[in-house]
């Protein structure tokens, strides 16, 4: 944790965190008041087991709008992957294991393509979500499948002391921050962010950038597939459709911003947080969950209302 | 005033688009010699091709008109604008004659107001479009969700058979929309709004200082997307027998693909209503060729972004998003 705070410290300054850690309180508190048991161990496993999934998502997207891009097609494949997982990999393990680094294979066709033929990310992703979805649907047409055990035993580990989902977001925010703020590789992604012309004529290849980051854009997606795989512990085509608003949301809550540049990985880990316990606050409440996404987009709306009322004096960014 | 429409007059709208958009009558007439080809009723094709092709127009001038203005600017609401148009103006009529008019008055309003509260989301939280419509989508789907879930309106009978009238191979909807198209195609060459929304696309700073209410013309066409998703949504639910949550779900991706296929830029600048009316037959032909060939519902998907990324690569836009 120490180590958390200091690593925070050094690469953003508190204050960017202060918006993610509050408006993860705002939902938090209100959960521990109506249910104290959430934390404990066992609660909090519950509690933030979606989150894990969720997260390792929105650290993809948060790779994408780093430089600048957007992936649209993030929930498709996540639910392309728990097909592959669940169907796939279990009659054919190298067919399965062929297929997701073919899926990394396109994500970095895809990312040099966005350079090289000056392509809108938007436009080219929304046509990849057909190509995943077509997939899902051809591998596996309804939900069903048979997710391999080790993944659903990876994702509910006993962890001593710590719940697992705890622990597992601390290390992947930790890591995140790690690769941005301590690696040439996290240099130059936020330098192509913030300015892509300086990045370019100190001579490196912007192409092989973008490939790079979108080939792990494909792998955190096909990470975080396998570990929905192993909680909902079923191969479904749709089951993370929401995830496009959810991981940008997450992004976005995280004090990423969509200019590129300005990023954080423990925001985005935070904001993942958010978005996974807005459900669950609904459900204590009693609401129902039909409300859910739209309760999510209009507290990303709300965080980004404030947000930009602290920074209002700063003049108009997109208008 | 009359100088700044002098200086915009001179903007080489037609020079940029010139090339593009035929390329996507040359796709539909390919494509429909393939269908003729392996099809026997390729007259019947082209026919429910153009009723389809109606929506895909309708929703492809809206989004074009958004991204025309520049930038980061689309709308990614419009498929839930079309749910919830579409349930609006289904449980107003209720099934009866008498509140035709009232039903489609009402899913119109619905449009305008999604698209007035999508600019004001990007006006006043200063985010980028694209987070905001995608946002107030989510929100309108859940409204859907709500209020109308599971709720089985059938669309009243005159308005049924109004939108599923022909005029031999030709639909009535269809002469409908390209009425529109031809008003659209006026209003972006020869009106002030087009002249206005195309200056603000090429820069919007030297349109500001031009005198052009930037965001007055913004906000109008925000409401004019708005209003085209609703429209598409009060007659999509006409001729399919009633509104659907899914309804609007694959107008996401079409309402991009057509103006793009039709030569419009993506970063926004340049429009072209002919090249929409071309994109959007191609599209369809596309979808009618391989429903002819059978193709199953997966294959179908990936066929569909396979062909469109493949338009996309090929034709390659010079200019990008910032």
């Amino acid at each position: 944790m120490m180590n958390l705070l200091a690593a925070v410290r050094r690469g953003n300054s508190l204050q960017v965190l202060l918006l993610p850690i509050l408006s993860m309180l705002v939902i938090l508190i209100p959960i521990a008041v109506l249910r104290p048991f959430v934390l404990k161990y066992v609660g909090l496993q519950l509690l933030l087991n979606m989150a894990i999934p969720l997260s390792l998502a929105t650290i993809g997207q948060m790779f994408a709008m780093a430089i600048g891009e957007i992936d649209f097609s993030i929930g498709n494949l996540v639910g392309l992957v728990t097909c592959i997982v669940g169907t796939v990999m279990s009659h054919n393990f190298g067919l399965g294991l062929a297929m997701l680094l073919g899926i990394v294979g396109t994500y970095m066709l895809i990312g040099a393509f966005l350079n090289l033929r000056k392509l809108s990310s938007i436009v080219v992703t929304i046509g990849m979500s057909f190509v995943w979805t077509g997939l899902a649907v051809t591998i596996q047409p309804s939900p069903g499948g048979n997710i391999p055990a080790i993944l659903q035993k990876a994702t509910s580990l006993a962890v001593p002391f710590v719940p697992f989902p705890v622990l597992f977001l601390v290390i992947l925010a930790v890591l995140g921050h790690l690769v941005l703020f301590r690696t040439n590789f996290g240099i130059l992604l936020r330098g192509i962010g913030g300015n892509l012309k300086a990045v370019s004529q100190s001579g490196h290849s912007i192409a092989w950038m973008e490939a790079a980051v979108f080939g792990l854009v494909g792998l955190l997606g096909i990470l975080s597939g396998m570990a929905l795989a192993g909680i909902t512990t079923s191969a479904d085509a749709n089951v993370a459709s929401n995830y496009t608003l959810l991981t940008v949301a997450g992004v976005m809550l995280g004090g990423g911003s969509f200019a590129g540049g300005k990023i954080s990985a423990v925001g985005a880990v935070l904001g993942a947080c958010t978005m996974t316990l807005v459900g669950t606050l609904l459900t204590f409440l009693q609401i129902s969950p039909d409300w859910q996404i739209g309760a999510q987009g209009t507290i990303l709306l709300l965080v980004l209302f404030l947000s930009g009322l602290a920074q209002a004096q700063k003049g108009a960014r997109y208008v | 005033m009359y100088s700044v429409r002098e200086r915009l007059r001179v903007l080489p709208l037609r020079d940029i688009a010139a090339a593009k958009w035929l390329w996507s009558f040359v796709g539909a007439i390919l494509v429909y010699l393939v269908i003729s080809v392996v099809s026997s009723d390729a007259v019947g094709t082209l026919t429910a091709s153009a009723s389809f092709a109606s929506f895909f127009m309708l929703v492809g001038m809206g989004q074009m008109l958004v991204i025309t203005l520049g930038p980061g600017n689309i709308d990614l609401s419009i498929p839930y604008t079309i749910g919830l148009a579409g349930f609006v103006a289904m449980k107003l009529m209720n099934a009866t004659n008498n509140e035709i008019a009232l039903g489609i008055i009402a899913g119109l309003a619905v449009g305008a107001a999604v698209g007035a509260f999508n600019f004001g989301l990007i006006r006043l939280i200063r985010i980028p479009p694209m987070i905001a419509t995608l946002a107030s989508g989510f929100v309108v789907q859940t409204f859907s969700i709500v209020f109308f879930r599971g709720l089985q309106i059938k669309p009243p009978v005159s308005l049924s058979n109004f939108v599923a009238t022909r005029f031999g191979i030709v639909p009535l909807l269809f002469l409908l929309v390209l009425a529109i198209a031809i008003v659209m195609h006026y209003v972006l060459t020869r009106s002030r709004f087009g002249r206005y929304i195309h200056a603000i696309g090429q820069n919007t700073k030297a349109a500001s200082l031009a005198a052009i209410k930037v965001n007055t013309n913004k906000l109008l066409t925000y409401v004019l997307c708005g209003v085209f998703a609703g429209l598409t949504g009060v007659l999509l639910s006409a001729f399919g027998g009633g509104a659907t949550l899914g309804m609007g779900h694959e107008y996401l991706l079409n309402s991009i693909a057509v103006p793009v296929i039709g030569g419009s830029s993506i970063a926004g600048g340049n429009s072209n209503v002919p090249g929409i009316l071309g994109a959007s037959l191609f599209l369809l032909l596309i979808l009618y060729l391989l429903d002819i060939l059978g193709t199953a519902i997966g294959l179908r998907y990936i066929l569909t972004g396979v062909i469109i990324l493949g338009i996309i690569f090929a034709g390659g836009e010079r200019t990008r998003r910032k």
